[in-house]
């Protein structure tokens, strides 16, 4: 787990099984300290806030269960958060296939502020809310829009903070046609709030 | 002018009070037009003729200079932007009649790239048994 290799130990980890069919549950259990909580197919979004119920951390991070941390993601994020005296941070996604179809992507490497590339702090977390359970994809982008439009900041760093693994069972694949009106859906939110701008 | 078309199923779009919201996943950006821009939108969307489209507004707004160099202006942002690609064949015929607004006002194409890094790292898949992405299609995600 590379939430366990990390350089810098989080003080807290919780594990949120949205009804998993694998041993999730059971590795989570193995591993002292973790808190498990379990729910029964909520959605991604679901899990994220009932997770966030339980944080009494300084500063969050997400990690997908089939995505990877390099060992120095956290305490370079954590760092830079301190440094740049920030609401968030985020670092460097970078893609990668367990597929021997896999061709890589031609955007494998880039900066990007998905939810296991962020570290935000507890008091962003407040002023923001949880994550909308509504939308069926883009749940963390329409969160990080409502962090931007909370007049929060960023810092980032160079360094890959996330290894997003890219295969059949991702998670966010779902039907096509639902997800990409849900996208619409936060890209409409996102003209509103240009438009309060204004 | 020619008909156009869509160019890919990544390219997703709503008209809502007027206002025209469109998504191209393949960037991440957004785009948004309104009033006649978003009437010519949601006709040229359709595959109605770029000349089909000027009539339409003209009939509209008979008393407005300009209407063929603004519509053939936004046709040709839309397609810069690659919301739109020219067709080939005749207009149409089944394109719903444009809706234009109450009142002409020279129509304007808006770009956001504001969601560009998260959009654009695909969190939507659509996965073959092959996986993604396909071998040989690296730069196609349409």
């Amino acid at each position: 787990m590379s939430v366990a290799s990390q350089t810098h130990q989080a003080v807290q980890v919780i594990v949120v099984d949205d009804g998993s069919t694998d041993d999730s549950a059971a590795v989570a259990r193995m591993h002292p300290g973790v808190k498990l909580i379990q729910q029964q197919h909520g959605g991604t979004a679901a899990a994220r806030n009932a997770g966030l119920a339980h944080i009494d951390a300084e500063a969050v991070a997400f990690l997908d269960a089939d995505d990877l941390w390099p060992p120095e993601s956290l305490e370079r994020r954590v760092a830079a958060l301190s440094r740049q005296r920030a609401d968030g941070c985020f670092g460097v996604v970078e893609e990668f296939g367990d597929s021997e179809a896999y061709a890589p992507s031609v955007r494998a490497e880039s900066a990007a502020r998905l939810p296991g590339s962020i570290l935000v702090t507890r008091e962003a977390l407040e002023k923001v809310g949880g994550f909308d359970t509504s939308l069926a994809a883009g749940e963390a982008i329409d969160w990080v829009l409502r962090f931007d439009a909370a007049g929060l900041s960023w810092c980032s760093i160079a360094d890959v903070a996330l290894r997003r693994r890219i295969h059949a069972d991702n998670t966010s694949r779902r039907a096509s046609a639902r997800q990409r009106l849900a996208l619409l859906e936060v890209a409409r939110r996102a003209n509103s709030a240009n438009r309060g701008r204004r | 002018m020619a008909a156009f078309a869509v160019p890919s199923r990544q390219i997703v779009s709503e008209l809502i009070d007027g206002e025209a919201v469109i998504l191209d996943l393949r960037s991440g950006c957004y785009h948004t037009t309104e009033g006649v821009g978003a009437a010519v939108w949601q006709a040229a969307s359709e595959g109605m003729h770029g000349n089909a489209i000027v009539a339409s507004c003209r009939a509209r707004f008979p008393d407005e200079q300009g209407i063929e160099h603004d519509i053939e202006t936004l046709l040709k942002n839309f397609v810069a932007v690659g919301l739109l690609a020219p067709a080939e064949g005749a207009s149409n015929s089944s394109a719903h009649v444009p809706s234009w607004p109450a009142d002409y006002q020279t129509p304007s194409l808006d770009s956001y790239d504001n969601l560009a890094d998260m959009m654009a790292l695909d969190p939507i898949h659509d996965v073959d048994a092959v996986g993604w992405p396909s071998p040989g299609v690296v730069a196609d995600r349409g």
